[in-house]
């Protein structure tokens, strides 16, 4: 009965961290649809999540890179390019993943990847192009 | 003798009876975490590269520094390198030249599909390697910006981005 036991609790702790590790990284948020042939599986490379949090009316509430908030002004901005920047130099063939709402206005989302341009030209980084994985859900799923 | 044995089976029994609860609790904990952290997985990614913005400014500055005089209007050539999507808020879709047509986000696929030069059509306009560059308005929504994203790559185009506004780094404010 013992091992049962401390097997069924080790689940318990394995899934409760696995489900705030997700929580922090995935936003509450309805992604937009896409369809099934153009999107991909999202692969175990090592990532960032930048999740552009919605606001009022199409607007962003500010942006969320891993657990730090960031708010939709220019400082925040920049503060979040720095932080893009500190992790590409720590990890450079890190990917980037931007999730927003289906309702955000592609104004707010913009400056999401602008960001990660601009963080790889300041990374310092040899690489002409930066690259982001858009979140999508697949087309005829129930949504997010 | 007899007696320290009866009641090591009775410690034993009461044991035995109380682990049952709990292992009904911790499996149904690990049903519910199972059923909650599903939802994740199911999310899918649409890699996509983007430009280098400066590099953009740059490129800018430069051709109209050293640009020539414009040659005379000769129809017979294809200027554009890119085609350009404005899509705006409300789906509708301008395809720029050489193409030229209005369209809505339903149709966008097909169309695209039509121009994309293959085997299912051989008389198509573009190359699956020529740029598509899509250009939301400032309002237009998310959802709509991926779905002529999505509808460009759909049609079997593989070199499709969002348009790119050169800028300073941290300039990107919205609005």
């Amino acid at each position: 009965m013992t091992p049962l036991i401390d097997l069924a609790f080790l689940l318990i702790v394995f899934f409760v961290l696995v489900s705030q590790v997700s929580k922090a990284e995935h936003a509450d948020l309805t992604l937009p649809k896409a369809a099934l042939e153009s999107s991909g599986r999202p692969g175990d490379a090592k990532r960032v999540v930048v999740n552009v949090l919605p606001g009022r009316d199409g607007a962003a509430a500010g942006y969320r890179l891993g657990r730090k908030e960031f708010a939709a002004g220019t400082e925040g901005l920049r503060a979040l390019v720095a932080a893009l920047a500190q992790a590409m130099k720590g990890e450079p063939g890190i990917e980037v993943n931007v999730r927003a709402d289906r309702a955000t206005a592609y104004a707010w989302v913009r400056p999401a990847m602008d960001a990660v341009s601009d963080a790889l030209a300041e990374s310092g980084i040899d690489r002409t192009r930066a690259r982001v994985r858009l979140m999508v859900m697949p087309e005829g799923s129930s949504g997010g | 003798m007899a007696e320290r044995r009866r009641r090591r089976s009775v410690v034993g029994t009461v044991l035995r009876g109380s682990m049952t609860p709990m292992i009904d609790v911790t499996f149904l904990l690990l049903v519910f975490f199972l059923s909650t952290t599903r939802w994740a997985r199911e999310e899918r990614v649409i890699a996509m590269d983007l430009a280098r913005r400066e590099a953009v400014a740059d490129a800018a500055r430069d051709q109209a520094a050293a640009q020539p005089p414009p040659p005379p209007e000769d129809p017979f050539v294809l200027r554009d390198e890119s085609l350009r999507l404005a899509v705006r808020a409300d789906g509708s879709v301008d395809a720029g030249t050489p193409m030229n047509r209005r369209l809505s986000l339903p149709d966008l696929r097909a169309a695209l599909a039509a121009e994309c030069r293959g085997v299912a059509h051989p008389t198509g306009m573009f190359e699956p390697s020529f740029p598509i560059v899509i250009a939301p308005t400032d309002d237009a929504p998310w959802e709509v910006a991926v779905s002529a994203l999505d509808a460009a790559t759909a049609a079997g185009f593989r070199n499709v981005g969002f348009e790119r506004l050169p800028g300073r780094p941290g300039s990107g404010a919205a609005r």
